[in-house]
């Protein structure tokens, strides 16, 4: 299998993240709108994100995309901290184009992150970490079907299994008519 | 009464009284308009109106006003 592999669903195209790639996402991952809610704030140099794509090549455990969206780039699907034999993994996105954060199209994304990791790597449980005021993070992936564990100071840990994921999914998928 | 539908739609799918409801009220103006309230929206308004919306117009639903437009394309009085 190439890695990590390119994936097509729900009106998204997850092409896995090149370096002609890298300047647009690096602007967008230091822009405030999407920089406030990373767990690392850190600002990224043109240098630090040469450095952190050359660490990413041929490392299975983990995998970054471009979202494709009407043949436009429109955020970033990640998965981390991939144990392919524990099962596990952390799913992370953002979408910059303000027009797509809110509505449908971060559930597209979301989805097709999740049938990658569920489907495509056989993975069985995601974990997904969110700052305590992140309202709109929590109500997310509860609609995803996450069910919080626990907490860590302001951070709350969240894990979704495939049947919940399934069942949560068909309320929502049946709006993405494609 | 379809107008007050629409008005109930929203103040009932963002948690917010019908008097906060202005055809001005736009996506991405207010916290409560998140990516949930968006889908919540757009299955109440689909099952109070009885219709099925396409894709597109369920992402260009961005404010009241738009949302009625949007509507009216289906043949719905609002």
């Amino acid at each position: 299998m190439n890695w990590p592999p390119a994936f097509q669903r729900y009106g998204i195209r997850l092409k896995p993240l090149s370096k002609d790639d890298l300047e647009r996402v690096r602007q967008w991952r230091n822009s405030s709108d999407i920089a406030q809610h990373m767990l690392d704030q850190t600002h990224i140099t043109h240098e630090m994100q040469l450095k952190w794509f050359a660490g990413l090549q041929g490392d299975q455990t983990r995998a970054y995309w471009v979202a494709w969206f009407k043949d436009e780039p429109i955020g970033v699907a990640s998965l981390t901290a991939i144990h392919h034999d524990a099962g596990t993994v952390e799913p992370g996105m953002y979408i910059y184009p303000e027009q797509y954060r809110n509505n449908i199209v971060p559930f597209c994304v979301a989805f097709a992150l999740n049938d990658v990791a569920f489907e495509e790597l056989q993975l069985s449980c995601l974990k997904g970490k969110i700052f305590e005021d992140n309202d709109a993070s929590k109500r997310f992936h509860e609609k995803c079907g996450y069910r919080y564990t626990g907490r860590d100071d302001n951070l709350l840990f969240y894990e979704l299994n495939y049947d919940d994921y399934v069942a949560a999914r068909a309320p929502l998928a049946r709006f993405i008519r494609y | 009464m379809a107008t007050d539908q629409v008005t109930a739609a929203f103040a009932k799918s963002l948690g917010l009284p019908e008097s906060d409801i202005t055809e001005h009220l736009a996506y991405g103006s207010i916290k409560e308009w998140d990516s949930t309230a968006h889908m919540v929206l757009i299955a109440e308004l689909e099952d109070v109106f009885d219709v099925m919306l396409d894709t597109d117009d369920i992402i260009d639903m961005s404010s009241v006003a738009k949302a009625r437009e949007i509507l009216r394309k289906y043949d719905i009085k609002c």
